[in-house]
């Protein structure tokens, strides 16, 4: 609404601001009773100790690891319930990539940049938005549908597992447990030297990038932007 | 039961303590906001940790997005290795702990949260959703600013100009709600109205769903969860107590698969749930925080050591802040914003019927620069002519891009209108070279080291600023921001209106 009269009284007067202290105020006016009353219940909500109560999340990955460690041999209905899920891992992912092809295309394309006014920026800015945001929605869209589906077959495989849990020799179960445990105790060690190593790769790396980058200047263009108020940056312009 | 309780409670206040100081030390620059000036000294050299916008008037430190992204954009002159440093130090150490600890942005989504709601749950979908934010990185962030950085020369922040709800609410608002700064207004437009609109969506979206801004669109965050598997600070599992049952995942807010996953912000929310007491909060073999039953079953020597180590840290951590809430409100020199007040005080009221100053209305101080050609360009030379003065920087984008428009109305009005572009004091590139192919026809000149020209004008740290003369030497206007071809029209016939009235 501001912008809109701010821009008609533009076309009139070019001297004429968009928002004025006045416009500002008036709009913030009409919105304070809504703030007023946010932060009212809020603060009743703290003093009255009301818990928001969240519904804990339903991780079915979880239930199905915990009672397919007790299973010794999987039954073929379980085996093809694992093919379905690293299929549909794949297709998942596989889509995500897919629909990030034209975004990298495009974002390849020189001429997509060609504008450096502020006009020009702008509508390059929307065009890139008009390209991207249909392909971004659509591959979140194709991986949320494949983990949903994944979701589906690992409740089946659950129920599957739970199954010949029942009618399961309980002293395999509890053997083929405590082997698995050892072998991830050992498993971990190995991992433990390596992040050691890439840590100290990368503190390495941090160190001679910083030196180097007090070198050749780069820390003091961090300086230079930084003491400057970005007007763009902040919406200003 | 109820010593768990009293564990838990702790622990989160503990928590909001930390973000409520990390907040308070990055922005220990508090009389910025009652000056409406942004502070200018030497520690902003250093980035924060978290995403804390470089223009909010308390900001001590720089902001690590900002800055990636102008380091991206001057590819093309030099590398910015000392960010890519700073980023992965940040990254080797915290990880994605500074989201959950350390982020002012963290804790203002957090508080939101609190509005007493429904509240979406976490699901399949917002999983995959929490995968935006990875395509915003690549995009806003890495792409967009380096392809204007090395095809055009343009220093382009696209996640901060056209996304960053931080920057719209630390910068903008706590500079326009200042009374001081009522100049600013003139500069809304478009942009703010757009960016205003993403910060309300955005904080909307945070009462109903638990820190959609981290989960879904930060790439800070996205950058952070990159190093999270391997870094030093965070939550870990220790396997060999851990069931696999589950409930740390089930009871967590953010979209993870197992804890210390990419998503995980090691809030430590999950060692209240956990029954076996298997996670903690380490700094590699340290433990920060232990789980619960360790709290309860420690021996009294142990627990006396463990408290006069946090006594000790507290202190250091307390000394820290109140040295850097009066170093940086009364003691720092570039704190000091009165000086800019102070020139146009010490030149008004010269005589009894000549007022000078900066503000329109009063004469302009007379003052000289050489040109970048070796010409001296001397104010009171140009007495009979419209003096437009434009103040500018090469890393500031709608100074560049005005630029042409200040060019084309030399061009067409040269015999009565000289245009001087004064270059602020701080150079990051060699200025005659930026300029070499632009075939500019308008003198350019820098400011001196003790900045002459900005303060005789009432330059401030906000770049453009376009300062309009009229022939007898009166300032007509004196404008914070970018100018179009029509106001600068307006300018021209305005100040010779102005004249012609005299």
């Amino acid at each position: 609404m501001i912008l809109r009269s701010g821009l008609a009284l533009k076309q009139t007067d070019p001297m004429a601001d968009i928002y004025t202290p006045q416009a500002l105020s008036n709009a913030l006016f009409h919105c304070l009773p809504l703030i007023l009353l946010s932060f009212a219940l809020t603060v009743a909500a703290v003093l009255m100790s009301v818990r928001i109560k969240e519904k804990p999340f339903q991780d079915v990955e979880t239930v199905r690891d915990l009672l397919c460690k007790k299973i010794k041999e999987p039954s073929p209905l379980i085996e093809k319930e694992r093919r379905v899920q690293r299929t549909l891992h794949v297709v998942g992912w596989c889509c995500f990539g897919l629909c990030m092809v034209p975004v990298l295309i495009y974002l390849c394309i020189p001429s997509h940049f060609a504008a450096a006014d502020a006009k020009g920026l702008s509508q390059t800015i929307f065009t890139l938005l008009c390209h991207i945001l249909p392909w971004t929605l659509i591959s979140i869209g194709a991986l949320s549908v494949c983990l949903i589906l994944r979701d589906k077959s690992i409740l089946r495989e659950t129920e599957a597992a739970r199954e010949i849990i029942k009618s399961s020799d309980r002293q395999k179960i509890q053997d083929e447990t405590a082997l698995k445990n050892k072998v991830q105790t050992s498993e971990n060690r190995k991992t433990g030297k390596g992040v050691m190593i890439l840590r100290l790769g990368i503190l390495l790396t941090a160190v001679v990038l910083i030196v180097m980058g007090i070198m050749n200047g780069s820390a003091q263009d961090v300086l230079n932007k930084a003491v400057v108020i970005c007007t763009e940056c902040i919406g200003l312009g | 039961m109820k010593r768990s309780k009293d564990i838990k409670k702790k622990r989160s206040f503990k928590r909001r303590l930390i973000q409520l100081y990390a907040a308070l030390l990055f922005n220990a620059h508090l009389r910025g906001f009652i000056e409406g000036e942004i502070y200018t000294g030497k520690t902003k050299i250093v980035c924060t940790p978290g995403l804390n916008c470089y223009s909010c008037p308390g900001a001590v430190g720089s902001c690590p997005l900002g800055a990636l992204q102008n380091a991206l954009a001057a590819s093309g002159k030099r590398a910015g290795f000392y960010l890519f440093g700073i980023m992965l130090l940040y990254g080797l150490i915290f990880g994605r702990t500074i989201c959950g600890w350390l982020c002012p942005m963290g804790l203002i989504q957090e508080l939101l949260h609190k509005i007493p709601t429904f509240k979406i749950p976490k699901s399949r979908v917002t999983r995959a959703l929490s995968y935006l934010k990875y395509v915003i990185l690549a995009v806003f962030v890495i792409a967009v600013p380096l392809w204007y950085g090395l095809w055009h020369d343009l220093p382009l922040p696209s996640f901060c100009k056209y996304i960053c709800p931080a920057g719209t609410l630390e910068g903008a608002v706590s500079l326009i709600s200042n009374i001081k700064n009522n100049g600013f207004y003139g500069m809304l437009g478009a942009l703010f109205t757009g960016k205003a609109v993403i910060m309300l969506v955005i904080g909307l979206m945070c009462v109903f769903c638990y820190r959609a801004f981290c989960r879904f669109l930060c790439p800070l965050g996205a950058i952070y969860s990159l190093f999270n598997r391997f870094a030093l600070i965070g939550v870990k599992v220790d396997k060999s107590h851990c069931s696999g049952c589950g409930n740390c995942v089930r009871h967590c807010s953010m979209d993870i698969r197992h804890v210390g996953d990419h998503e995980c912000i090691h809030c430590g929310k999950c060692m209240d749930f956990c029954a076996q007491d298997a996670i903690s909060l380490k700094a590699g073999k340290i433990t920060l925080l232990p789980p619960k039953s360790d709290l309860a079953d420690r021996s009294l020597q142990s627990g006396k050591k463990r408290q006069k180590i946090k006594t000790c840290v507290g202190a250091a951590a307390l000394a820290l802040l109140l040295f850097a809430l009066i170093w940086f409100n009364f003691i720092d020199p570039a704190a000091d914003h009165t000086k800019a007040e102070l020139s146009n005080q010490q030149s008004s009221a010269v005589s009894e019927t000549v007022v000078t100053g900066y503000e329109p209305g009063q004469y302009l101080a007379d003052f000289s620069v050489i040109t970048l050609d070796q010409k001296r360009f001397t104010l009171s030379e140009q007495k009979g002519k419209v003096v437009f003065i434009n103040l500018w920087g090469t890393y500031c984008t709608p100074c560049v891009q005005e630029l042409p428009l200040f060019d084309a109305l030399y061009r067409e009005h040269r015999e009565d209108v000289e245009v001087i572009a004064v270059h602020s004091s701080i150079i990051t590139e060699d200025i005659s070279a930026f300029l070499s192919d632009k075939g500019w026809t308008i003198p350019f000149a820098v400011d001196t080291e003790d900045d002459l020209v900005w303060k005789t004008v009432g330059g401030t740290s906000s770049m453009p600023q376009t300062i309009v003369i009229d022939p007898d030497g009166k300032v007509c206007f004196n404008r914070h921001g970018s100018v179009t071809k029509e106001l600068l029209n307006t300018f021209y016939q305005q100040a010779k209106a102005n004249d012609a009235d005299t």
